[in-house]
């Protein structure tokens, strides 16, 4: 291994591995909005799952930066589904019940303005 | 200029150097602050303070918990409380401890009445003991001079300390933890296979009766009341100017005739003196010596110097222990006791017309390892040994005192003839340094032809550890060196096996201040002061006796006109030399 | 190296390693390698999480979900739910107490949401065995700034200002410490690791040289730059082979990478490091034990002055810092003394490790900023006792500490407030007990562990402690007076006073502090030899109720030495003299016949 003698090589091996590691140690970049689709058994049985990927399909068509991803009972679980959670990166946040293809449309499209 | 520091005790102001401990600062001022595991060899460099045994503790203004006197050094300002209530009740509470894990078997002990422990209950005022549960069970421990009773152990480290940094054999330390902790040997194995050198030193220090000399005098008594015994008794010099301390007589008082007295009242058939066994062993060892260094004069490269004395028992062990590898420089000359064993059971009994083993040989050592030395099998004759039984001083004291003697009011008398008579050299036997100087006494008239005028060599007397001296042998310097403690003694050793320095002759005494300061002795509790004033009365001894040579004994002259022939002739190799055997493996033991 | 998508890092603590942590990861990359992501998915064996109550523990990243009690199994349904099809498993979430709810993300959980890691911040993170996952957190820039932007005083200066104490229990300054050892002039001086972690239950150095082990290397360093030594040691029980293990490779890769040895950051600066294995004596905590025990010879405490700052190792200046002090280090270095000291209070600064044990939901290791209540440790982090219980006692300081009850849970933690309370900081153990816990034998668990553990050097720990412990015993056996319990605090007073090293001074804590908050308690066994806790077996008493008892003989048949008699279906007798107290026959009495009086 390469002897490490100066704070440049030292930062150089900090960035190298820090790339790789980034998502480890940071999770999803806090910059972005992100949108969380509850996937418990009642979201999943309603077709969660096909609107978490649709999610992910639009958001890469339309460029959209934003985080999608999975998560279990949101809030109380109480809401009717397919839940989903749009959390904005200064923490505001709001819930969309009974998401279909066409909510979801919607709610990337207010990402985008 | 040495820093002074301003301090309160007890409401009394005193000014100490820098680096005093509250114990000293306070025994400046008469407050005698008690200690227990606190032991000091002073001038020795041997202080053991552990600071472990908290008897010693003290209230220091503005610090939370208690200080121990003896490891806590004064600072300026400093305010000390030696005797208020948190202090008095912690000391009580510490010994009550202290004696709630201790067997209260006062009333049989070996060292009751001279127990620090039992000094400080006393003393402290302690009637009862609060607390009360298990107490520590260790078997007892027998090797052939001394008597290990762990189970009254109070860790307060002496034993180890005189063990390692006085003496550097490394028999002892603590072992186990927690109420468990004791000071025993390696894996607890017995004394007698450790590297114990049996000098005894730990029993001089032990405050409790945790080390002790084996008694024997319970078999002397037999033997003095057996009719079919002749029973013959040998004094070392070290023990006259010491044993008086038993009966209250100041350290260093020379009580000679009352002991002489005192052995022929207790029934010894015939009083004889070791002092006469070491005008003897001046005799061969001295010419051992000169032919060596005449050798070695004429060139012979295979002859080994320096010459070792090789009359004390504990040092003889050390080096059969630690140098197997340096066995043949010593003088193959047997101890004065053993010379006088062989002598005894030898011309004396032949003189008498009696068997060897209707004879016993009594001899009263200042010294434990001695008692090891006398069951040494090469000093036997088909199993009967010259010396039979060997007694410490405090032994003798205990013998005195059961046979109703009133020793401070005995007459003074003289040792029997012919084994009673000695020259001063052989007086001078008993402190460290004396050895040697008798040797050069004798030896400068043989090697130089020519009489000695001044018989004090002040150069090779002394305290401390290690000394070094040039005598000028008309011409010829002889290099000669000393050393008492076995630690002084590996440090001499150690030179002269590294070539670093070269001597003609060395004189090793085991026990610090040589055999005054032997374990065998009146315990001195840590007072080192009460062995150089025995140092200076064996001295004084000295000056007083008419002859001061070894060849000028005139009953060595004639034991060697009727029965030995000549210094190192056959006879006497026969008879009063002997040989050394490796005992590294001790070592090896503990190493593993 | 490839960039992966996922992580997945496995808890390889302690106790996540006892329930086949490794076991689940190698599951997790075979599997992964059957569905060929293993490439994509990285599986990483990391430190200790701390949330030990809830392992073996996984989290997955970027997505932050946690699952917790992960079986080797598991592994097979994790990498084909969540890993391919993007979904959660459910079952493996955990149950927040406070709600009951299922929670995916560990900071959103109430264990970490109060935690402040600095100690443990690379813990459960980074793989403990690559230091360039270190170096892609920083690592060893603290050490590369100090080398060649400070000067050593500039080095201690921000130490001293942070206001680090010694975390392995007495909080002596951090920074005083350093100055003193720089101040020692002698031609070597040395850098000793304390990582002799001792306290029953306590595992926060551990954890971290386990989780962590280059932040450690990486503070003696500079702590050796500060004082001017270019050796340290670290001084570690056998009992930990990982953390060993895990010490060599890291001096391995630090060494290859010229991050020790010689002429570190071409700056002429020198340092190793060497291990060195203890017997696992708690005595060898304390510094002076510790560097006996080094030496080679018996690991027992000597008196200071000499402090090791002026004659330590090999009569040498000697710097001892425990492993948690040391890892705070380069964080401060780092961020800055203002950044360390505007946490905790007035006078402790930073942040804590505990090791939360006993009857409580959440048990586990915590970083906790210093001023953090008692209260909120038990009931927030710790997610409150445990069955509905209620709360009794914590005990602090481990062995040497004492039991605080209700009345100090609010007190902000740092190292006066708990010791002015009875009790002291320690290095960090934290036991907390509801009403079954028996106060008296509490004290007596300690005591034994004392008694155990004590080097025996001086009088008043080698048998006071003992005639403690008996005192205590006697007690609980129901056979102790009034005048035991006055005899109980008078000896613990003596021995904290006379006692020549902190074990000693400190062992009567759990005494004093139990006879202080509990004394009632004491005086139940005394007098009415109850035990109310039922944990003493002497003062119990097992009873049938004639009225209840049908005679159907099985508690008679089921008594292991025949203590019971009576005709079939009539009224069962116990003879209390031959009753072991076993609970058997409660146990089987199938008509609530037999109780506890």
């Amino acid at each position: 291994m390469a002897q490490i003698k100066t704070l440049a090589d030292l930062q150089a091996v900090k960035e190298r591995v820090y790339a790789t590691m980034k998502t480890r140690v940071e999770g999803f970049d806090k910059n972005l909005p992100q949108i969380r689709i509850a996937m418990a058994t009642i979201g999943i049985q309603a077709g969660a799952k096909e609107i978490y990927d649709y999610f992910i399909d639009q958001t890469d068509a339309k460029q959209i930066k934003a985080i999608v991803m999975q998560t279990s009972v949101i809030d109380d679980g109480n809401q009717q589904p397919v839940v989903v959670k749009v959390t904005m990166p200064d923490g505001e946040s709001k819930i969309y019940e009974n998401v279909d293809k066409k909510t979801a449309d919607a709610i990337i499209d207010s990402l985008k303005a | 200029m040495e820093q002074l520091v301003n301090l309160t005790i007890d409401n009394k102001q005193v000014q100490v150097a820098k680096g005093t401990t509250i114990l000293k600062a306070a025994a400046s001022i008469g407050i005698k602050i008690p200690t227990l595991c606190y032991y000091e060899l002073k001038g020795q460099g041997i202080e053991n303070k552990p600071g472990c045994c908290r008897v010693c503790m003290v209230e220091v203004e503005g610090k939370g918990n208690l200080a121990p006197a003896c490891a806590t050094n004064v600072s300026e300002g400093m305010v000390v409380k030696t005797h208020s209530l948190k202090v008095v009740n912690a000391r009580r509470t510490v010994v009550e401890l202290m004696l709630s894990d201790h067997p209260a078997s006062c009333l049989t002990c070996a060292k009751s009445g001279k127990c620090e422990l039992q000094t400080l209950a006393q003393e402290l005022g302690i009637r009862d003991i609060t607390f009360k549960g298990e107490q520590s069970t260790y078997r007892k421990d027998l090797s052939p001079a001394i008597i290990r009773d762990v189970n009254k152990c109070i860790m307060c480290r002496r034993c180890e300390t005189v063990c390692n940094k006085l003496q550097t054999v490394g028999a002892l330390s603590a072992v186990n933890r927690g109420f468990m902790a004791v000071v025993a040997t390696a894996f607890e194995q017995d004394l007698a296979k450790s590297p114990c050198v049996m000098c005894g030193q730990c029993v001089q220090a032990c405050p409790v009766g945790a080390l002790a000399e084996v008694d024997h005098t319970r078999q002397v008594i037999n033997a003095l009341n057996d009719p079919k015994k002749t029973v013959v008794v040998q004094t070392a010099p070290a023990v006259r100017v010491a044993i008086g301390e038993e009966f209250g007589l100041t350290p260093g008082t020379r009580v000679t005739g009352k002991m002489a007295a005192a052995l022929r009242r207790i029934g010894f058939d015939y009083v004889f003196d070791t002092d006469f066994a070491a005008d003897l062993t001046i005799m061969e060892e001295g010419t051992e010596m000169l032919g060596r260094i005449d050798k070695f004069l004429k060139g012979d490269k295979s002859v080994k110097l320096p010459i070792m004395t090789s009359c004390c028992p504990g040092w003889v062990n050390f080096f059969e222990t630690y140098y197997p590898d340096m066995l043949d420089i010593p003088s193959t000359a047997k101890s004065p006791m053993q010379m006088f064993g062989a002598v005894a059971k030898s011309y004396w009994v032949e003189k008498l017309g009696i068997k060897r083993e209707d004879m016993v040989v009594v001899s009263i050592m200042p010294c434990v390892a001695k008692k090891f030395e006398c069951q040494r099998d090469e000093f036997k004759t088909d199993g009967n040994p010259d010396v039979d039984y060997s007694l410490t001083t405090r032994e003798l004291a205990e013998l005195i005192k059961q046979f109703n003697i009133d020793f401070n009011s005995l007459p003074d008398e003289d040792f029997d003839n012919p084994l009673g008579a000695s020259t001063g050299a052989g007086v001078i036997f008993g402190a460290t340094g004396g050895v040697i100087e008798a040797a050069t006494r004798t030896a400068y008239e043989l090697f130089t032809g020519k009489t000695l005028e001044k018989v004090d060599f002040n150069e090779l007397r002394g305290m401390d550890g290690v000394r070094e001296a040039t005598v000028d042998f008309n011409g010829t310097p002889i290099h000669i060196g000393i050393a008492h403690g076995l630690g002084n003694a590996r440090k001499l050793l150690d030179k002269v096996k590294e070539g670093k320095e070269f001597f003609h002759a060395i004189e090793v005494m085991a026990c610090p201040g040589g055999c005054v300061g032997g374990a065998g002795q009146p315990y001195h509790h840590g007072d080192f002061s009460k062995v150089e004033r025995r140092f200076s009365a064996i001295y004084e001894e000295d000056k007083e006796k008419p002859l001061r040579k070894s060849h000028e004994n005139p009953y060595i002259q004639q034991l060697y006109k009727e029965f030995l022939g000549e210094p190192c002739g056959e006879k006497s190799h026969h008879l009063l030399h002997t040989h050394y055997f490796d005992k590294s493996d001790k070592v090896e033991f503990v190493k593993e | 190296m490839s960039e992966y998508k996922m992580h997945i890092l496995v808890c390889g603590g302690p106790g996540c390693s006892a329930s086949k942590s490794e076991q689940i990861a190698a599951n997790l990359r075979s599997h992964l390698q059957q569905e060929g992501l293993e490439k994509e998915v990285n599986v990483v064996l990391t430190g200790c999480f701390g949330f030990c109550e809830a392992g073996p523990i996984i989290k997955i990243m970027p997505d932050n979900v946690f699952y917790v009690k992960v079986q080797p199994e598991d592994a097979k349904e994790i990498v084909q739910e969540h890993i391919i099809k993007g979904r959660m498993v459910e079952r493996l979430l955990y149950t927040e107490p406070s709600n009951g709810k299922k929670t995916p993300l560990d900071t959103d959980t109430d264990f970490y949401k109060k935690q402040v890691r600095i100690a443990l911040r690379n813990c459960g993170i980074i793989d403990p065995e690559n230091i360039e996952e270190y170096i892609a957190l920083d690592g060893y820039k603290a050490l590369a700034t100090c080398l060649t932007e400070y000067t050593p005083e500039k080095v201690i200066e921000i130490v001293s200002a942070s206001g680090l104490s010694g975390r392995g229990g007495a909080g002596f300054p951090t920074g005083r410490k350093w100055a003193a050892t720089a101040k020692s002039k002698a031609e070597q001086k040395y850098i000793v690791c304390n990582a002799d972690e001792g306290d029953p239950g306590a595992f926060m150095d551990r954890s971290i040289l386990e989780g962590d082990p280059h932040s450690v290397l990486e503070a003696m360093a500079i702590a050796g730059y500060a004082v001017g030594a270019d050796k340290g040691l670290i001084y570690i029980r056998a009992e930990y082979p990982l953390a060993i293990h895990r010490l060599q490779i890291a001096l391995d890769q630090a060494r290859d990478r010229g991050l020790l040895g010689k002429d570190i950051f071409s700056t002429g600066f020198n340092f190793d490091i060497e291990l060195r294995y203890g017997a696992g004596a708690f005595v060898c905590g304390e510094a002076t034990a510790l560097i006996h025990s080094m030496e080679g010879l018996r690991g027992e405490p000597t008196m200071k002055p000499p402090r090791t700052s002026d004659k330590g190792y090999l009569g040498m200046p000697t710097n001892v810092n425990n492993v948690e002090t040391y890892a705070n280090v380069p964080a401060i270095i780092l961020k800055g003394a203002d950044w360390f000291s505007s946490i905790g209070t007035e006078n402790s600064k930073g942040t804590k490790v505990f090791a939360l044990a006993g009857q409580i939901k959440n048990v586990g290791l915590i970083e906790v900023p210093m001023g953090i209540t008692l209260r909120e440790i038990i009931y927030e982090i710790g997610g409150g006792m445990n069955g509905g219980k209620k709360f009794k006692a914590i005990q602090t300081g481990g062995p040497s500490g004492g039991c605080l009850t209700e009345k100090h849970l609010d007190i902000p933690i740092d190292y006066k407030s708990l010791s002015d309370a009875g009790s002291m900081m320690g290095s960090g153990g934290m036991v907390i007990m509801d009403e079954s816990s028996c106060m008296v034998s509490i004290a007596k668990f300690y005591l034994d562990f004392t008694v155990e553990e004590s080097c025996g050097k001086c009088t008043p720990c080698r048998i006071g402690n003992k005639r403690l412990y008996e005192l205590l015993d006697k007690i609980t056996q129901g056979k102790g007076t009034m005048e035991d319990l006055d005899n109980l605090r008078n000896l613990s007073h003596v021995i904290k006073d006379t006692s020549l090293c902190g074990l000693g001074q400190s062992s009567p804590n759990p005494v004093l502090s139990t006879l202080d908050n509990f004394w009632d308690e004491y005086v139940e066994h005394v007098k009415e030899h109850k035990c109310r806790a039922g944990v003493c077996k002497a003062l119990m008493k097992y009873e049938i109720n004639p009225e209840v008892c049908v005679g159907c003989t099985a508690c008679a048949r089921n008594c292991p030495v025949n203590a019971i008699k009576g005709e079939k279906k009539q009224a069962h007798q116990i003879n209390q003299e031959a009753c072991i107290k076993c609970g058997t026959c409660m146990e089987k009495c199938k008509f609530g016949a037999i109780s506890i009086k």
